[in-house]
């Protein structure tokens, strides 16, 4: 039986979409059936970042107005085992599907994946209630930062008016320099503060801005970030593991000269 | 007006970070815009004011949820009561 999740956020640009990409790779590395859905119709993203846009011929949209079967929008991922994209359409918008429509789109994909994880667009309207309608868990990723917590917050009010069965936090791009310095929320500061349970960190990492360019997920690699998503996928599929310590290893020396700067 | 940085370079700005969201959020939820929480405030400290001395500077007007309601308190430092309805 498939588990469906929705990766949410509210606030635009925080890492919904990396998210999706890299635990959906991760999911799939640790031998699991996945499948991608990109429900952010008319601003796509998914397709880019996972380095398949060449591959699409049908589209989300294709599948709900009846245009082709579902068989021939899903893009097979010829990298990793039991990897497929559901790419979303780029000239509709949000209204070109509703949520019975979406519920019934995750309903027959369901049984053929361990995993259905849905991209869902930033905002709180259509695009919003569209990407939550077939959902069992929610994963919202906030920013330490104050608009992205703020708008974390309506989001996890709206969940759970929705009746969202399970909801987690991920906190993305945290700094653990200028959180030692004071400048920047902690992990636990964000989760206190949101009353939501964290189930990954993932440190800012100028290799997620490589990946991207190049079109490969970076999770399982030996990058900072791509362990971290990695840990996550694991703490998914049940195993308890400790939250990583987000310092990158400095040198002694490094270590030594910060010491005396304060001597 | 920029915090100032204290000698071990430590700011505190992830400090006050932390306590706007705390009241943000406690607004947002109630549905108080922070604008009127102030407009409270004044209006409180001009009834107040009719029945005695108040500190203006130091006034506290905070909104906090508690269990499933929010709740509204208030500190008003008093020099001394006067009447003033006479």
């Amino acid at each position: 039986m498939s588990e469906v999740m929705v990766i949410t956020s509210g606030k635009g640009g925080v890492g919904k979409t990396t998210t999706t990409a890299n635990i959906g790779t991760g999911l799939a590395l640790l031998g699991y059936s996945v499948v991608l859905i990109d429900t952010d119709i008319g601003l796509r993203n998914l397709d880019v970042v996972m380095g398949l846009e060449n591959r699409i011929i049908y589209n989300l949209v294709d599948v709900v107005e009846g245009n082709c079967r579902m068989k021939q929008a899903l893009i097979r991922d010829k990298r990793y085992p039991n990897l497929y994209l559901l790419p979303s359409a780029q000239t509709r918008d949000k209204t070109s599907v509703n949520p019975g429509q979406m519920k019934k789109l995750v309903e027959d994909l369901k049984g053929e994946f361990d995993y259905i994880l849905l991209d869902c667009p930033a905002g709180i309207e259509q695009g919003f209630q569209n990407a939550i309608a077939g959902a069992d868990r929610a994963l919202v990723v906030t920013t330490p930062e104050v608009s992205a917590i703020r708008d974390a917050d309506r989001i996890i009010g709206l969940l759970e008016v929705a009746q969202m069965r399970r909801t987690d936090l991920i906190v993305n791009r945290i700094r653990m320099d200028m959180v030692r310095r004071g400048d920047m929320m902690s992990v636990e500061d964000v989760s206190d503060i949101l009353a939501v349970p964290v189930i990954g960190a993932v440190p800012d990492d100028e290799d997620v801005v490589v990946s991207a360019n190049q079109g490969e997920p970076l999770v399982d690699t030996t990058s900072l970030a791509g362990q971290a998503y990695l840990n996550i996928c694991k703490r998914i599929t049940g195993e308890t593991i400790p939250l990583m310590d987000l310092d990158p290893h400095k040198g002694i020396l490094v270590r030594i000269s910060g010491f005396l700067k304060r001597a | 007006m920029r915090q100032g940085f204290c000698f071990w370079g430590r700011s505190n700005s992830g400090e006050i970070a932390r306590s706007r969201l705390k009241l943000l959020l406690v607004s947002d939820q109630a549905g108080l815009s922070l604008g009127l929480l102030d407009q409270i405030r004044e209006d409180m400290e001009d009834v107040l004011s009719r029945y005695a001395e108040i500190d203006g500077s130091r006034v506290e007007i905070r909104l906090k949820r508690e269990k499933e309601e929010e709740v509204l308190f208030t500190s008003f430092p008093i020099r001394k009561f006067t009447d003033k309805r006479n």
